[in-house]
């Protein structure tokens, strides 16, 4: 089944209408970062829906159980979070989460979707996301 | 007591004194720029006894310790011992999840505007634990959660 990477902005989109999870043809999927700037958003007063909204428009997302909602876990730092040699011994850090120019979203959104022997989804899913966020640099 | 999380200033420091020590699952913690006297005290209570309380830190707080690896880190450990580290973590000690249990936690955290959304994640995961506290030297942090504690 194809995989469909959701933005933040199709997220705060769903909390507003769950319904619309029913129509998909792909298998959605976001990181977790991107519910987490949604209700950064909305606690800050920077969005256009209040927390009741978003809180109750988002527990019905889950619950519906259409949404693969990707965690940073410690199986994910530790498939993502090193440089490993054909041996699997560590030969240092992932040079693309100490690019501190990036805002720490980016960071999290590239460990987890990171692709490797150990994940379900392509090449593919990682380019396009590095394709939508990855020429974001931190203001200042 | 209670279960100690910690931010990632106070994971480096930590971390820095578990790879100093011979058996490096059983660090004597002694204060340092990011751990206080009395949270010294408390971790060491947790890593030598055999209480019900834990040591806890968010994945994120691993993730802001590489990214700031200069600051933070400043070479006083390396990434292999990291690895080593997040492959066996003592038994004291939890890697705790950012997943979308989180979300409604998210939402107790008093939200300032100078509030990061990395660091209400400490306050969100310390939230997570039936009795925890946040282990932080950061000002924004502990304003947070003083405000926590006015509740």
């Amino acid at each position: 089944m194809r995989t469909r990477l959701l933005s933040r902005d199709d997220v705060e989109f769903l909390a507003q209408h769950a319904q619309a999870l029913e129509q998909e043809e792909a298998l959605p999927m976001c990181t977790v970062v991107e519910p987490l700037l949604v209700a950064d958003s909305v606690l800050k007063d920077r969005a256009r829906l209040d927390w009741r909204t978003f809180r109750s428009g988002w527990q019905k997302v889950i619950d519906s159980r259409r949404l693969y909602v990707a965690p940073l876990d410690i199986d994910c730092l530790n498939r993502a979070l090193f440089e490993r040699s054909d041996t699997y011994v560590v030969t240092g850090l992932w040079s693309r989460v100490q690019e501190q120019a990036l805002p720490p979203d980016h960071t999290v959104r590239r460990l987890i979707l990171r692709p490797s022997e150990q994940t379900w989804w392509d090449d593919e899913l990682y380019a396009e996301m590095e394709s939508w966020y990855g020429e974001e640099q931190i203001d200042g | 007591m209670a279960d100690l999380v910690l931010d990632a200033g106070a994971l480096a420091d930590l971390l820095t004194q578990c790879f100093q020590t011979d058996d490096w699952t059983k660090p004597r913690v002694a204060p340092s720029r990011f751990i206080s006297s009395e949270s010294s005290r408390q971790i060491n209570r947790i890593v030598w006894g055999h209480g019900p309380y834990v040591v806890a830190a968010s994945t994120m707080a691993f993730v802001e310790l590489v990214r700031k690896c200069e600051q933070i880190v400043a070479g006083r450990f390396e990434p292999y011992q990291l690895a080593t580290f997040l492959q066996d973590p003592p038994d004291w000690f939890v890697v705790e999840p950012v997943d979308e249990h989180l979300i409604p936690l998210f939402g107790q955290v008093p939200m300032i505007q100078s509030l990061e959304w990395p660091d209400a994640i400490h306050v969100a995961t310390a939230l997570s634990r039936q009795e925890g506290c946040l282990v932080t030297a950061d000002r924004v942090l502990r304003q947070v959660m003083g405000l926590l504690e006015g509740r």
